[in-house]
């Protein structure tokens, strides 16, 4: 429980001819967290199996497919009884028939928009009363039509070409258009680009139709391709309904089958062989070499190294599942290394209790507990992060329960809730108490630190380091209460051990402690602002219910409901940050080095998708 | 009416809370700051972040302790 799952690191070599074979078997297996390998004189890594390339085409294009159906990842069951090569065939098939008919749609699409465009321009065109279709059959004259932002253009046309001309408003600009003779066409047309007037193409219409005919004929044909966009998109929805699962389970098992055959990436590997690097739990060492050594006649070598003091070894905390929610919390910081105490169990007693302390009202606590549980049935994803508000939830209705609170009420009507402690009147009682704690939880920090001390630099060293600051506590305490001589003896004492034990740095660190204490204050405070709060709106409703009236009664429930509320916001936020931090920094300095890595073992990892 | 002595008790606890919540959000701005950058690249750090940020409201929880004892001072 408070060691993480203890590993052994081995390392498997084998021949190539039995790669596949050992690679399946692993990913099964599901428990070699592999160290990859680092290309040294020896041993370049391993060249990925020959389907990986296939594979990981195949990935794209359904992820491709994923994307154009706007389909949501969600936990799929893979099943591994179709052979791989038939599952590709099917995928190849039914991905043509989606990526055809969705070329389709993007090619009507096209048609509509160049439809849309011709008609805005035989729009145009009825407005100024112009038929292009009049001047097609003349071969000597040339119709040109643009926008022209003023009239200066004229001018200059006048100037060059006897070109006659009409310049009508259309839509804010003027609609230019000109009658050139063919010879004159490109001399015009430069003129016109040069002032910035692009020519409309009157490409998509048919010459030999008028202008209302060519609207006519255009406005049929939109109408048939939207009707045919709409059959496409039909198909396109049957398609989705029915190949949706398929194409997720279908990516699910390609993913599992890819990261098969690029696993060699991470393996060393010479001309025949090929040595695999990793951490396996002691546990299921001899599962693994009975399962290895089948599959490959026993022709399988397991060496098995030792762990060296400093060596980075995969964390699997390994604690009872009451205790679990709790690593999440260690995750969110650092994980504890291989070689020292896994704190998750020391969380677990003491953050639902800060937290409780700190919001301690059963008002609060029941709604938080009824939120909670909801919320963990509703967001399945986050069930640690929920788990551990419920506890904490359950510790906030006990301490409200010994502070006598109920939504910041001490009485209701004539009833006194009774209580152990009265938060608002004994202040003082309650400092002294949150100091209490705090040193109680400082003083198991620095045990668990000697505990470490011990295992790793033997007694002495965990001595001074570690009981040093107990001495100091001690003599503090003695000189604070008694003022003796022994307090000066003690703390004297303490800081010549500390010189020996952490040396100048530990001395510059003294005060700290009494610091670090100190801050505990917090679980009073914090908690009487949320009590204050409380009362304060408590106050206010009931202020206004004395008054009378409907209306005066209506407000009162508004400021209840919104005022808990709001503090009950605030007392989530608060407690939660502040009972973490001082694990984080109050509890874990006095012992905690971290910097563990986490336990990711090579297979199928569906499970651990859905926590 | 109450008297003076009342009102500068309450003055004192006030300014308590005032200058050591001015100084915690002074420091949290800055740490807020640096800690969202650190998240930009490397979105694990949200944990630490997190709590280096709460750091400095220690400083306005002993402004809260220290007003609580003066008011206690009324009696």
């Amino acid at each position: 429980m408070l060691k993480p799952t203890q590993m052994t690191k081995i390392t498997v070599i084998g021949t190539k001819r039995h790669l596949r074979r050992v690679i399946s078997e692993l990913y099964e297996l599901h428990v070699l967290h592999i160290e990859e390998h680092v290309k040294d004189d020896l041993m370049d890594i391993g060249t990925p199996l020959p389907d990986s390339s296939v594979l990981s085409e195949l990935i794209i294009k359904l992820n491709a497919a994923i994307a154009l159906f706007r389909l949501r990842t969600k936990a799929v069951t893979v099943d591994f009884d179709v052979p791989l090569d038939a599952l590709i065939d099917n995928i190849d098939r039914k991905l043509e028939e989606v990526t055809s008919l969705d070329r389709q749609q993007v090619d009507i699409r096209s048609r509509i928009t160049s439809i849309d465009e011709s008609l805005e321009k035989l729009r145009i065109l009825a407005k100024a009363g112009i038929d292009p279709g009049d001047f097609s059959d003349l071969s000597s004259v040339k119709l040109l039509v643009g926008f022209a932002k003023d009239r200066k253009v004229l001018d200059e046309l006048r100037h060059i070409s006897s070109a006659s001309y009409d310049l009508q408003p259309y839509a804010g600009k003027h609609l230019l258009s000109v009658v050139v003779s063919k010879d004159e066409t490109e001399k015009v047309s430069t003129l016109l680009a040069r002032h910035g007037i692009s020519l409309l193409a009157f490409d998509g219409l048919d010459p030999e139709l008028s202008t209302s005919q060519n609207q006519e004929k255009m406005t049929r044909e939109l109408k048939r391709q939207k009707e045919e966009l709409s059959a496409v998109i039909r198909r396109l929805d049957t398609f989705r309904e029915s190949y949706a699962d398929f194409f997720l389970q279908a990516r699910e098992r390609i993913l599992i089958a890819n990261e098969q055959a690029e696993a060699p990436l991470k393996f060393g590997a010479t001309e025949k062989t090929f040595v695999v690097t990793g951490f396996v739990p002691s546990d299921n060492l001899l599962r693994v070499h009975r399962r290895l050594s089948k599959v490959t006649d026993d022709t399988i070598l397991i060496y098995l190294n030792s762990i060296g003091e400093k060596e980075s070894v995969p964390i699997e905390m390994d604690n009872p599942t009451i205790v679990r929610p709790f690593e999440f919390f260690m995750k969110l910081y650092t994980l504890p290394n291989y070689h020292e105490i896994d704190p998750t169990f020391f969380t677990f007693l003491t953050f639902p209790f800060f937290f409780g302390f700190m919001l301690g009202d059963m008002g609060y606590g029941l709604v938080n507990l009824v939120l909670f549980l909801w919320l963990k049935k509703k967001i399945p994803s986050a069930k640690a992060f929920f788990n551990i508000m419920v506890w904490a939830s359950i510790m906030t209705i006990l301490a409200g329960a010994a502070f006598g609170e109920f939504f910041g009420f001490e009485q209701l009507g004539r009833f006194h809730i009774p209580h152990l402690l009265g938060r608002s009147e004994q202040q003082m009682d309650l400092l002294v108490l949150s100091i209490i704690i705090g040193a109680a939880h400082i003083i198991l920090g620095l045990f668990i630190g000697f505990a470490n001390e011990l295992r790793h630099h033997g007694l002495k060293h965990a001595i001074f380091s570690k009981i040093s600051w107990l001495v100091l506590l001690s003599g503090a305490a003695m000189f604070v209460f008694h003022q003796n001589l022994y307090g000066y003896l003690l703390l004297g004492l303490a800081v010549v051990m500390l010189l020996i034990g952490e040396g100048a740095m530990g001395l510059i660190e003294l005060p700290s402690i009494f610091g670090n204490i100190l801050s505990y204050s917090r679980l009073m405070a914090i908690g009487l602002a949320s009590v204050s709060l409380a009362v304060i709106i408590d106050k206010f409703a009931v202020e206004f219910t004395r008054q009378g009236g409907l209306l005066m009664i209506l407000a009162a429930v508004l400021i209840m409901v919104v005022g808990h509320v709001i503090n009950m916001l605030l007392g989530l936020i608060g407690p939660f940050l502040h009972s973490l931090r001082l694990h984080y920094v109050e509890f874990f300095s006095k012992f905690y080095t971290g910097g563990g890595k986490l336990y990711r073992p090579f297979g199928y990892a569906q499970a651990e998708q859905q926590e | 009416m109450v008297d003076i002595n009342t009102g500068l008790i309450g003055l004192s606890a006030g300014i308590a809370i005032a200058g050591s919540a001015i100084a915690a959000a002074i420091a949290e701005k800055d740490i807020g700051t640096a800690a969202i950058g650190a998240m930009a690249e490397k979105e694990e750090l949200f944990g630490k972040g997190l709590i280096l940020t709460v750091i400095p409201e220690t400083i306005v929880i002993f402004g809260l302790v220290v007003a609580i004892l003066i008011l206690g001072l009324n009696g």
